[in-house]
């Protein structure tokens, strides 16, 4: 994995963490939008700008490529290297419970 | 009562004024129909309503264009109009979701891509032409005839405009970007 990707998604914003974990299933982005809020209970509600964005940058770097477009919405799954990050966010959310919880 | 037409200007780190602006006419029942250049701004007459404008800018391929749009969409947003690749959308306030990013991190990356796509180009221009040409100017001498002395005025006027500019909006940039708390 280069520096750049390193620099930009290690750590992740929330918003960046949900659309990856997400896209482990092919999915377009108002769903993965549908199904953050259903997971956060309405706490987390990823805007369009924010979401447009975050994916157009994701795909620019490869953690997630373009599946299809139907109905004029895209839909994306995640790559190898996508589910690299994603492996490294998620060992570095388990620890930072771990330790919060003093385990 | 009828329509109306105002003449605005905001430079390039001022969408958000932008916005309360709109947001503010149509408090005052005046709702936005469309703006062109130099900066005028096109209302409707209506009664007061609670309407919420926010400009976006993500310049895209004209193959992306309509899955930009059905974004909006399906988030609720119609879209209005573009201009200098600002796209601007507008909502009925329903005490919901009224913003079109949910963190700073892509407040902050909207801001560069303005700076990049925009910015840079104007400070090129003026690094690359305006100075060079003026420097010629002066150092070429002596100008008696109406035309040479026109010129020489447009481009002294054209780089104190420059001058203007790239100031204020360099120094817009760098308060949303203190406001944003880029690391």
């Amino acid at each position: 994995m280069d520096a750049h990707i390193k620099k930009v998604y290690v750590p992740m914003t929330e918003t960046g963490f949900y659309i990856l974990f997400c896209l482990q299933e092919e999915m377009h982005g108002y769903n993965i939008g549908l199904k953050v809020k259903d997971m956060t209970n309405g706490d987390l509600t990823i805007s369009p700008g924010t979401m447009y964005g975050t994916l157009s940058k994701m795909e620019n770097d490869n953690l997630i490529s373009f599946v299809k477009e139907e109905d004029k919405r895209k839909s994306y799954i995640i790559t190898e290297l996508g589910k690299e990050v994603l492996e490294i966010e998620l060992k570095r959310i388990e620890r930072l419970y771990r330790n919060s919880k003093g385990e | 009562m009828a329509d109306k037409k105002e003449l605005r200007f905001f430079f390039l780190p001022e969408y958000e004024e932008e916005e309360e602006y709109l947001c503010d006419m149509a408090k005052k029942g005046y709702l936005f129909e469309k703006v062109t250049l130099p900066g005028i701004y096109h209302f409707r007459k209506s009664e007061p309503t609670n309407m919420i404008y926010r400009i976006d800018f993500n310049p895209q391929k004209k193959e992306d264009r309509e899955s930009y749009l059905q974004m909006f969409k399906d988030y609720g947003w119609e879209y209005i109009q573009d201009l200098n690749e600002f796209s601007y959308f507008c909502k009925l306030d329903d005490g919901t979701d009224d913003e079109i990013f949910n963190d700073n991190e892509s407040r902050i990356e909207m801001m560069e891509r303005i700076n990049k796509r925009k910015m840079i180009p104007l400070v090129a221009i003026f690094l690359c032409i305006i100075i060079p040409q003026v420097m010629r100017m002066i150092i070429g001498g002596n100008y008696t005839d109406p035309v040479s002395i026109g010129f020489y005025i447009m481009w002294i006027v054209l780089m104190f405009m420059y001058i203007v500019l790239i100031t204020r909006c360099t120094a817009g940039f760098n308060r949303l970007r203190k406001k944003y708390d880029v690391k």
